[in-house]
């Protein structure tokens, strides 16, 4: 009875969803399009995609766009998956994973978007380079390119200029050694280094993930993703470690493993910790706060290894990617792709960049002339990056990953060794990861 | 009007809609969800179905979470049962007493009922933060008891009896109302003839008002017990994750993440009908063990 219940709402949930993200003929024999991303609300990006989207139907009566965007993660992830568990993909839509794509690809969920890229070269060449191999599946098993990437999220530490000087750093870490020596005399001043809220288990599966960048590369953490590396390799458990002692070294605040992403972001943005390791989307989150010490906020790339010089331009940059549905007819993949590149024109994203200070992948587009300094900076360090790499899981299909490695990152800092944090990894990863 | 009740096909006409609504949104997603759960399938309309016998139940009930999960959902229930229904039914005899602030009591009560999880998470989240800023962590510094200090989500050994609190705190309102209700309909002249016979105090209660609230009593316990074994919401708020070494994971957080999260909606499917059964279980042998007790009619 109880789980019927459960099954009602999720049946609500599917009869709610089936009227509104199918992808259909719309009224007076339009074609629809349903847009479906993460942004939506008040917020500055889903109001310039409205404008977007509206300007685009102005322009095309004989297309109807419907913008079922969600802001809220579990609710946009629920609709996502009941639309794609009845058939009813939206048209555009966004799912943050990679190899995670493989299966819808290969099951005809997604489009191939190689032949509408091939033949539309001005478009293909308007992304940065590399920028489109992001979502190139061929290394998983379905050749092709299965999404467009949208925008940028490059990590990088944020510090407060005036903790560090009060600290007695004059200069900003370049190396993990410079890293430890910064700590070292914050803490000496009796300052917290770093924010954590490590309650949201992704805080501390950053910072890791940056420490796996620097040590064993792109390619590295693409091996692990496919296989060819295991998580009990020497190296990998070494990254473990690493994190793990950066606790030891008194890094974070006492009890952080408890703190939430609010404390920590509070604990910044109020001069009560000197750092967060963070991404490119927060520098507009930070300059919409109230806090006082905006002006003694900037950042610095995550430090290298000595030891390790070959990875020191390695930098961690998350993609986020539109995936266009592979089950559409002709005149709605046709009337889809229009909308898409209509949003992809060197306009319309310098015009999201201009209002919502969103880094993007595409050439030619610079920070606005009255940007704060911070973002321009971010622009400019993004485009010195050569060399990056996303999220360890985002090359793994094992779809469990995330939550074990992470959860088993936090069950390390508060007891477990690296060796055994390593071993449960592997072991879920062996338990889950597709044949 | 004699007739039309007897008529079956009338019977039947008026009862057709809700037993529709029932079939379709009760029992076909219940058979639908075991017929999933003997199945492999990626939440995907373009792969089938891949059967795959009991091969989900095998990998269930051989992973360490899930039986994990089951100890920590049974605990949560067994103390839930505890505390919950005595402390509303204790709550309910109290304010049944105190006629002047009845209304008072009754609504401080019943409000953390009304209030949204999300809300009152957020509440105990406060209480419960992990360092003296704490509301908790700071009262014990305040009374000289800084060693119990503690991170109470985060460490396993305190994680589940927090979680356990915040339930009975936002739960007891209510079966205080169920008692309160249950109460109102007790005669005066049973308890007068009681205090005749010498029953006061504790007699009274054992002897009196335990009988006679016997039912209520009963529908309370069910649905401690049946709540419980379907919690999501407090534990997913307050320990996203489920708590460090899965000190806190509960069927419904992992049936969630194996469903919505990691696609494994056979998975999934399997742990919503281990839920249904044991629900369905506990629930007909509670009400076994406490239709023993017959309750006094009056």
């Amino acid at each position: 009875m109880r789980k019927g219940k459960a099954m009602l709402s999720v049946a609500l949930a599917a009869a709610m969803t089936l009227g509104s993200a199918v992808p259909a003929l719309a009224d007076g024999d339009k074609t629809k399009v349903v847009f479906m991303s993460r942004d939506s609300g008040d917020t500055p990006i889903a109001k310039v995609y409205e404008d977007q989207i509206a300007r685009f139907m102005e322009e095309n009566p004989d297309i109807e766009v419907q913008n079922d965007s969600i802001y809220e993660e579990a609710a946009y992830n629920n609709k996502l998956k009941v639309a794609l568990s009845t058939g009813e993909t939206p048209s555009i839509f966004y799912y943050p994973a990679i190899a995670g794509l493989t299966e819808w690809a290969q099951n005809g969920v997604l489009l191939d978007l190689t032949d509408s890229l091939d033949a539309d070269q001005e478009w293909k060449d308007s992304f940065l380079d590399g920028a489109l191999e992001t979502y190139d599946l061929s290394a998983y098993g379905a050749d092709g390119i299965y999404a467009l990437p949208n925008e940028l999220n490059v990590d990088a530490i944020f510090y407060n200029k005036a903790l560090f000087e009060k600290a007695g750093i004059t200069e900003t870490p370049q190396t993990m050694d410079d890293l430890y020596d910064a700590i070292d005399k914050l803490v000496a001043a009796g300052i917290t280094p770093f924010g954590v809220g490590g309650k949201n288990t992704w805080v501390m599966g950053h910072i890791f993930n940056n420490i796996l960048a620097k040590r064993i590369g792109r390619e590295g953490i693409i091996k692990l993703g496919t296989g060819e590396k295991k998580w009990t390799d020497e190296d990998v458990v070494e990254c473990l470690q690493i994190t793990k002692d950066l606790k030891e070294k008194g890094a974070f605040a006492e009890g952080f493993e408890g703190m939430d992403y609010n404390t920590q972001m509070n604990q910044f943005l109020t001069g009560e910790v000197a750092m967060i390791s963070h991404s490119s989307p927060i520098i507009p989150e930070m300059l919409n706060s109230e806090s006082e010490i905006l002006d003694d906020i900037s950042f610095f790339p995550f430090p290298y290894f000595t030891d390790k010089e070959e990875f020191k331009d390695t930098h961690v940059v998350y993609t986020s990617g539109w995936m266009i549905s592979g089950t559409m007819s002709d005149e709605e993949k046709e009337a889809t792709l229009k909308l898409v590149k209509y949003m992809t024109t060197k306009d319309a994203i310098q015009e999201r960049m201009d209002a919502a200070m969103r880094v993007a992948p595409y050439k030619d587009i610079d920070a606005p002339e009255d940007a704060p300094q911070i973002f321009k900076d971010m622009v400019e360090y993004t485009g010195t990056i050569s060399d990056s790499v996303g999220e360890y899981f985002d090359y793994d299909t094992c779809s469990t990953l995330v939550d074990t490695s992470r959860n088993g990152i936090l069950n390390m800092m508060l007891s477990d060794t690296a060796e055994d944090t390593a071993a449960t990894i592997q072991a879920d990863i062996d338990a889950n990861r597709p044949q | 009007m004699e007739k039309i009740r007897k008529n079956k096909k009338i019977i039947f006409i008026f009862l057709l809609p809700a037993v529709l609504i029932y079939l379709c949104f009760e029992v076909i997603p219940v058979i639908m969800s075991i017929y999933f759960s003997f199945n492999d399938w990626p939440g995907i309309q373009a792969i089938p179905l891949k059967f795959v016998g009991l091969n989900n139940y095998k990998k269930l009930f051989s992973n360490g979470v899930f039986l994990q999960s089951l100890k920590n959902v049974l605990i949560y229930m067994m103390i839930s049962v505890v505390l919950q229904v005595p402390i509303g039914f204790g709550l309910g005899l109290l304010i049944h007493h105190f006629k002047k602030w009845q209304r008072f009591f009754k609504a401080a009560f019943f409000i953390p009922m009304i209030l949204s999880v999300t809300a009152v998470a957020l509440l105990w989240n406060f209480i419960y933060f992990p360092t003296e800023k704490g509301i908790l962590n700071s009262f014990l510094i305040k009374l000289g008891l800084d060693s119990l200090v503690h991170q109470w989500l985060v460490d396993p050994k305190t994680s589940l009896i927090c979680l356990i609190i915040v339930s009975t705190w936002t739960s007891v309102g209510y079966y205080m109302i169920i008692c309160l209700a249950g109460l109102t309909s007790i005669p005066d002249s049973v308890l007068e003839a009681g205090s005749l016979d010498g029953a006061t105090g504790w007699k009274k209660i054992r002897y009196l008002y335990i009988p006679m609230l016997w039912e209520p009593l009963k529908m309370s316990t069910i649905m401690v017990i049946t709540g419980v074994l379907k919690i999501f919401d407090t534990v997913y708020i307050l320990t996203p994750t489920g708590g460090t070494g899965n000190s806190t994971i509960v069927p419904a957080l992992l049936m969630y993440n194996e469903a919505y999260r990691y696609g494994h909606y056979g998975t999934g499917s399997a742990i919503a009908t281990v839920i249904f059964v044991l629900s369905a279980f506990v629930s007909i042998a509670s009400l076994k063990l406490m239709n023993r007790r017959e309750s006094i009619e009056y």
